[in-house]
């Protein structure tokens, strides 16, 4: 029966899984090249901050907000036409990254500004008065010293975004969440459903395993 | 030599009152000193010197150190500035992540510098404040005592004139506040560094400080030799400080 199963849905399922990996992979990527200078920039132009300024700041935050404040599921409807003229296609997983990346992005870049404010503000000045530039600042003391804390944040940001490859399956992205919604909710097979949502489970328990064990080799700061 | 004149500062609280921290002081300290700035909590001895230290400026009346005035200085001479004095705080402020000798080594590397010099450099000072033996261990493995040794060491990396210390034996025993001092004093003593200290406790000023200043909120209410001011006590928190009649 087992056999039967895989004979019937294993390439798919593998290939899928292949589809959730790269979205996952390429969502996070992108989304912390975009969020990370973001996070940055909104943690350095607050109140008190390295380079304090209200307006932008609240600008900023006005964007994160928005973003974060619309359902992925929506946000990734409203984007089709954008996403048209991004990638030339709106369906595949390919054309599913640019909604991701959009998404993630202002979600990553809380993350790394609450990471960042971990940071004592006293350290800061003693940066300061030994002479760093603002710019070192970042690059020298803050980014390595929260480095850890960067790290589990990450972890955060790649299970979310395996949440959100599962909707871009809804809309034609392809991936797991595409062959739950396909097999489990169109066709009532409900097997192939749960054989998914095994997979899902796996992914984010080695996923975070793989982080865990990352942060405890770098964090050097354990008391 | 550093030459503060009528030094003001207030801040806005919360409901838009301003608060006056410091008012009208003025004081002078000779290259060598080691100059105690004593006061209670709220006296405003931290916010002189965040001024001194350009972390933070006047409201009014300036500060003159050989002749310059700080709150004037731009660009390469405000880095040049605050390379010329280190700072040591009360919470040590390493970098958590990176080992002592990287910690001691990372003002040096905020501008060009040679490698082999830099590492010389800071193998003499983890050498000068007894660490060469923690050269690659990491902060969270060391106690109070040996994080400030590790502070101070990072706050000669740059060859400074002036040491600014912030509370820096408050959160240290009996003691190791006594090493420390010893430490401080010694620096002052063989490199000719000029120290400023700010602190609670009258037993730093008495161990190590030649002069003092006694703040009392934001009013600076006697200074001089530290001898002097014992004797004179003209204010009632200079009395209360330095205790009844010995």
């Amino acid at each position: 029966m087992m056999g039967e199963f895989f004979a019937n849905y294993g390439m798919e399922l593998l290939r899928e899984t292949g589809a959730t990996l790269f979205m996952t992979l390429f969502g996070t990527l992108f989304g912390y090249v975009l969020g990370l200078p973001l996070g940055i920039w909104c943690y350095a132009t607050d109140e008190g901050s390295l380079a304090p300024n209200k307006s932008v700041h609240a600008v900023l935050g006005w964007i994160i907000n928005i973003t974060r404040s619309i359902p992925f599921i929506i946000l990734m409807l409203a984007l089709i036409p954008f996403t048209r003229m991004v990638v030339g296609k709106a369906i595949g997983s390919t054309a599913a990254l640019v909604p991701l990346v959009i998404g993630a992005a202002p979600f990553v870049a809380r993350m790394v500004e609450s990471s960042l404010s971990e940071i004592d503000h006293s350290l800061v000045d003693c940066a300061k008065s030994m002479g760093a530039t603002n710019f070192q600042i970042v690059s020298k003391v803050l980014l390595p010293e929260t480095l850890p804390s960067l790290i589990r944040g990450m972890s955060i940001a790649t299970i979310t975004i395996i949440g959100y490859t599962a909707m871009a399956g809804a809309i034609g992205g392809g991936g797991l969440g595409d062959v739950a919604i396909r097999y489990g909710y169109h066709r009532g097979e409900f097997d192939v459903m749960y054989v998914t949502i095994l997979i899902l489970i796996v992914l984010v328990q080695v996923i975070q395993v793989i982080f865990n064990i990352i942060v405890r080799k770098i964090d050097k700061n354990k008391s | 030599m550093i030459e503060i004149k009528s030094l003001s500062k207030q801040f806005m609280n919360h409901e838009d009152h301003q608060l006056e921290v410091l008012k009208d002081i003025s004081l002078t300290v000779e290259d060598g000193d080691i100059y105690g700035i004593i006061g209670m909590s709220g006296a405003g001895k931290s916010t002189m010197l965040r001024l001194i230290g350009l972390l933070d400026s006047p409201t009014s009346g300036e500060i003159l150190v050989d002749g310059k005035n700080i709150n004037e200085l731009t660009g390469k001479d405000k880095i040049s500035y605050y390379k010329s004095i280190g700072t040591v705080f009360q919470g040590y402020n390493l970098l958590m992540q990176k080992t002592v000798f990287d910690n001691v080594m990372f003002p040096l590397t905020l501008s060009k510098y040679d490698k082999a010099e830099a590492q010389a450099k800071v193998n003499k000072l983890l050498e000068l404040v007894g660490l060469a033996d923690k050269a690659n261990a990491y902060p969270c493995t060391l106690s109070g005592g040996q994080r400030q040794r590790v502070a101070i060491a990072r706050a000669l990396a740059n060859d400074p004139e002036l040491l600014l210390c912030d509370e820096p034996t408050s959160a240290l025993d009996s003691l190791t506040t006594r090493s420390i001092l010893e430490l401080l004093q010694q620096i002052n003593r063989t490199m000719g560094v000029t120290i400023i200290i700010i602190t609670h406790e009258i037993g730093v000023v008495k161990t190590i400080c030649n002069k003092v200043a006694v703040l009392d909120q934001g009013v600076l209410v006697d200074n001089g030799p530290v001898q002097e001011v014992k004797n004179h006590r003209e204010h009632e928190i200079t009395r209360e400080l330095f205790g009844g009649n010995e």
